[in-house]
């Protein structure tokens, strides 16, 4: 059976270093306003007590990615391992995509005249080699995973902020952070 | 403004879609002068040259545009560039073969179809489940009565210029269109507003200059004689343009997207 790659995002282990963001954007050297992965703060108010979380993001290689329905140009294609590709050759810098996108993952890069996006390192990991980002993280928040495999199954595959999961079925899965108990002055 | 392309195409192809219908349905029922008629037409594809024109300048790479057209199985934007090229092709044959009247009957309903399904695969492009505020039948119903308020005031707009007489059914049908879109409007404004981030000003503003005003300008003019009623058409046509100008720059800035963990 083929492998089902998808991002793992450990928020408990994140420390939001940005140390992925730089990884990935000194691997590919891309134009300042491009961002393939994006680190995100999540809202103190998404918990029951008050802490700082961060959500390491890239492309999510979406089941059903609605970058690649919406493509007039045919630019997107899903591999048989799960990675979804976007093919520069073929962009016309339409747009639609990034606003197909809930996650707001294709990057518009000026200079090229074309969206962008990340492949998961395709090319590195085709070479053995792990994603710049998953490599670059001090904190080995970030790795790969096959979805095939059971003992990933349970993992969430949503936090809270998150747009909702059914429009697209992103892959990307995480461990969520332990939340602490706020224990006041009476109280048991 | 960095999508003012798309705003102009859009504008452009729906008055296109709607002034073709409505020229095929009064030529059908001889009641359009032929010379009027066939200068009309000539407007029609001058007009949606410019607008497919414009829809390439938004592009990255304007000249792989013709590539859009590969995706037809899922992409509902191929689908409207291939169905408003078609649109185009025929209306270019309706000016071209005005003289031959069978023809001209032949392509006009084939044109016609072509361009209610046009306007419709348009609005179907934004219909974005990314984007809740397009995710709904909004953008196939603001883009219809747009081209069935653009098409019939732009011909109306052109006769009137030609010195021709414009019967008050046509004046009744674009009010009518204008208090639909006023009515949907709100509509879509009252269940989205949450989800938007428009400007209270510039609501008003475009309500007012689009609809508000030219539904009492053509309702004052409604109680005038027939001669009486050109005069009103080319103000109307500005105050609508500017509204529908309007209408549209929000259209692409103020949907806003999901936001990522806000």
């Amino acid at each position: 059976m083929a492998k089902k790659l998808a991002f793992l995002v450990n928020c408990e282990a994140c420390i939001g270093c940005h140390a992925c963001e730089n990884a990935c954007k000194n691997e590919y050297q891309q134009e300042a306003s491009v961002r393939w992965r994006k680190v995100y703060p999540m809202q103190e108010k998404s918990f029951d007590v008050p802490v700082r979380v961060h959500v390491s993001l890239a492309c999510n290689h979406c089941e059903e990615p609605a970058c690649m329905k919406v493509c007039p140009a045919k630019a997107y294609t899903k591999r048989e391992d799960g990675i979804v590709i976007h093919d520069n050759e073929a962009c016309i810098g339409c747009k639609l995509c990034m606003m197909a996108c809930p996650y707001q993952v294709p990057c518009y890069d000026k200079n090229l005249g074309k969206v962008t996006k990340c492949d998961m390192c395709a090319a590195r990991q085709d070479d053995g080699e792990l994603p710049a980002c998953v490599k670059g993280c001090p904190m080995d928040a970030l790795a790969v995973i096959d979805l095939q495999e059971e003992k990933y199954q349970k993992l969430k595959a949503s936090l809270p902020g998150y747009p909702k999961n059914e429009i697209t079925h992103p892959t990307t899965r995480f461990v969520a952070a332990t939340v602490g108990k706020q224990i006041r002055r009476g109280e048991e | 403004m960095t999508e003012l392309p798309l705003v102009l195409f859009t504008l452009l192809s729906q008055m296109a879609a709607g002034a073709f219908l409505t020229l095929h349905i009064m030529q059908s029922q001889n009641k359009m002068d032929d010379i009027v008629g066939k200068s009309i037409a000539k407007v029609i594809v001058g007009i949606l040259g410019f607008g497919l024109l414009c829809s390439t300048s938004h592009l990255g790479d304007p000249m792989g545009a013709y590539r859009a057209i590969s995706n037809i199985a899922s992409s509902w934007l191929s689908r409207e560039i291939v169905l408003f090229g078609g649109f185009f092709v025929l209306t270019f044959g309706y000016y071209y073969k005005w003289e031959d009247k069978t023809l001209r009957r032949i392509i006009g309903t084939l044109g016609s179809f072509l361009a209610v399904i046009s306007v419709i695969a348009s609005g179907l492009v934004y219909t974005l489940p990314a984007r809740p505020a397009w995710d709904s039948p909004f953008p196939v119903a603001f883009f219809m009565i747009s081209a069935l308020v653009l098409g019939p005031l732009l011909v109306t707009t052109i006769a009137s210029i030609k010195k021709t007489i414009v019967c008050k059914k046509a004046f009744r049908f674009m009010m009518m269109m204008l208090v639909i879109d006023f009515l949907c409007f709100l509509m879509f404004i009252s269940m989205m507003g949450d989800i938007l981030s428009m400007n209270h000003i510039f609501i008003v503003a475009r309500v007012m200059i689009g609809m508000v005003v030219p539904i009492c300008l053509i309702w004052w003019s409604l109680q005038k004689e027939h001669d009486k009623n050109l005069n009103i058409l080319p103000w109307v046509f500005i105050l609508i343009i500017l509204g529908e100008f309007m209408g549209r720059l929000s259209f692409y800035q103020d949907v806003l997207p999901y936001t990522m963990f806000g």
